[in-house]
């Protein structure tokens, strides 16, 4: 039976990671991942809380050592070129709450160009504009979504060849999140940019991504382009006779399963008409079989389960 | 797709425009602390030239009623090392370890970022010290004119005293900065450690562990103890100088300061806190 890719065609990566491992103390954080972000992606990171996508995030940038495992960014290696990869990095985290609250936003702004020798005034101030800031504003004064688009400006401004945006629409409102989407789309457009992003809203960012990783259990669970988990993952809904025993043939593929007397409802991953014609050759009606979108496949992947109808 | 090897990277920023930029931002930070600073040494001056109007009204009305003396010595160093404690925990007070995500993340590395942060507080540090050194001087020569009278350096007094307080402030300086960069109560590390050692000196002293009180009293007084390093005790024989209600007052020397032992134990006690800076930066409290 077909299992989930974890590993992508050889290619060239932008961020690659080998048997990343991180324990804190004695609480696993990761299991071996070996994370690929091709050059030029938009790569979607998913996983439910505690899975580890901040750590493997913070070991990208050198904020965390990882407990073994090595990682690639950019060609280069994290541990040693910490500041090289950082300064070719525009990260926005998940956490907002950064120190420098008394500073206000014009002088951060100011701050922050100091450390990027490639930071574009012009385009930060196109930023402000797009997102709505205002430079005499505190740190400290803004709320949870004004902090979020000021951290998407000091990514996005000095025009970095890699992205690292953790749940960088947390916060926002709905018009705001649909505004900095556009900003995003506009910036992919005209820099060049390999974007990693962490976010449990994978809906708002299915038109700009182009791959997909799911950590889960702190393992990563599955990696592919987007296309071939469009592809790949389908719910086929079937009428089963009496007594059906076809469920045994799609054991470790079946992400999510309901079933009910005679009707079975399963979203599956594997080739579609492998799958098409073992139900129908085990008995089983094929009423439909259709693509998942984004987010009923993130779920699929990320909370595999079954549950049984009376 | 564009290929990774076909990507320009950005390089990263110089040292220099950081430290620069790090010295404007410490100023941001610390600009209310110098206003408070300043306002306490223009009170202190105030008084100084009081205390020599009060001088000159006395001895015109008794001939040889009283005197003043501030001339200058390394005992002042005190008032600095206090100021030199304190100073770190406001350059980063919105950056205890947990908060530092912004800092870490900038592209220089981890313990060269703290160490410009640190020297850039250090530089305002030494413009506070010069202030203070420049008004003494000040203080010390308008008061002369207002009372008419010399105020002489002590007899053993050697030019390169001048520059004692400068070596006391950046060893508790960096001390106070280890502290402020590795701890997120450092207040506590700092004065806890200071009244840690004096009790434990006390406690041995009081137990009769008198050998032991002794071994800890060298730290301090000893040949190489801090205080000839920060508290101008240039030779353990020098009599020291006391702050009265309206004046300092010093009383002569008995004995030459010695720059030999000033150099080493700064040197000494200097390099130690260094090393234990770059140990407490370079350490990833959430790991």
């Amino acid at each position: 039976m077909t299992v989930l890719p974890t590993i992508l065609a050889d290619g060239d990566f932008a961020v690659a990671t080998h048997d990343l491992t991180k324990h804190y103390k004695y609480v696993p954080a990761l299991r071996k991942v070996a994370l690929q972000v091709p050059t030029g992606a938009v790569y979607l990171l998913v996983g439910p809380n505690g899975a580890g996508k901040s750590t493997t995030i913070k070991i990208l940038l050198d904020l965390l050592r990882p407990t073994s495992g090595t990682a690639e960014v950019l060609g280069l290696d994290p541990q040693k070129q910490a500041a090289m990869v950082r300064a070719n990095v525009g990260y926005v985290p998940e956490q907002l709450n950064w120190g420098y609250g008394w500073m206000r936003v014009g002088r951060l702004l100011e701050h922050h160009a100091c450390y990027f020798p490639a930071w574009d005034w012009d385009y930060a101030k196109a930023l402000s504009r797009a997102f709505q800031i205002r430079p005499d504003q505190r740190m400290s004064t803004l709320s949870k979504g004004q902090g979020r688009r000021v951290h998407l400006l000091l990514a996005l401004a000095h025009r970095p060849p890699l992205l690292i945006l953790d749940e960088p629409t947390d916060g926002l409102d709905p018009v705001m999140r649909d505004d900095t989407l556009g900003v995003l789309v506009d910036h992919l457009a005209r820099t060049p940019t390999t974007v990693l992003l962490c976010t449990h809203h994978v809906s708002e960012f299915e038109s700009i991504a182009d791959h997909i990783g799911v950590l889960r259990n702190n393992e990563l669970c599955a990696q592919m382009p987007l296309h071939d988990l469009r592809r790949g993952l389908r719910r086929y809904r079937a009428d089963v006779p009496d007594g059906w025993q076809g469920r045994a043939l799609f054991g470790g593929a079946v992400l999510r399963r309901t079933t009910a007397p005679h009707e079975v409802d399963w979203t599956v991953w594997g080739n579609e008409s492998d799958i098409s014609h073992q139900l129908v050759a085990s008995g089983a009606f094929l009423r439909e079989s259709a693509a998942v979108n984004l987010h009923d496949a993130t779920l699929a992947l990320l909370n595999p389960k079954e549950s049984v109808v009376a | 797709m564009i290929g990774v090897r076909s990507l320009t990277l950005h390089r990263a920023p110089r040292w220099g425009n950081v430290f620069v930029e790090q010295v404007r931002a410490t100023g941001l930070i610390i600009r209310r602390v110098g206003v408070l600073v300043l306002v306490l040494f223009a009170l202190l001056a105030t008084s100084c030239i009081r205390a020599a109007y009060a001088v000159r009204e006395t001895n015109r009305l008794h001939v040889g009623g009283g005197a003043v003396n501030f001339a200058y010595t390394p005992h002042v160093s005190v008032l600095l090392v206090a100021f030199a404690l304190l100073l770190p925990v406001f350059i980063w007070q919105d950056e205890d370890p947990r908060l530092r995500l912004y800092h870490w993340s900038m592209p220089v590395p981890r313990s060269t970022h703290a160490f410009a942060k640190s020297l850039a507080g250090f530089a305002w540090l030494v413009l506070v010290a010069i202030v203070f050194l420049i008004g003494l001087v000040a203080v010390k020569a308008i008061t002369e004119r207002i009372t008419d009278m010399p105020q002489p350096y002590d007899r053993s007094f050697v030019w390169w005293e001048w520059l004692v307080p400068f070596t006391a402030l950046g060893i508790a300086y960096i001390l106070a900065s280890a502290a402020a960069v590795g701890a997120r109560r450092p207040i506590i590390w700092i004065f806890g450690s200071i009244a840690l050692y004096v009790l434990t000196t006390m406690l041995l002293k009081s137990l009769g562990y008198a050998d032991a009180a002794r071994a800890m009293q060298a730290f301090v007084t000893g040949y190489y103890g801090v205080a000839a390093a920060v508290g101008g005790y240039i030779d353990a024989n020098r009599p020291s100088a006391s702050l009265t209600a309206s004046s300092f007052q010093s009383t002569q020397a008995n004995f030459a300061p010695s720059v030999h032992r000033w150099l080493v134990t700064a040197g000494l006690w200097g390099s130690a806190s260094i090393a234990i800076f770059f140990a407490v930066a370079k350490r990833r409290p959430s790991e």
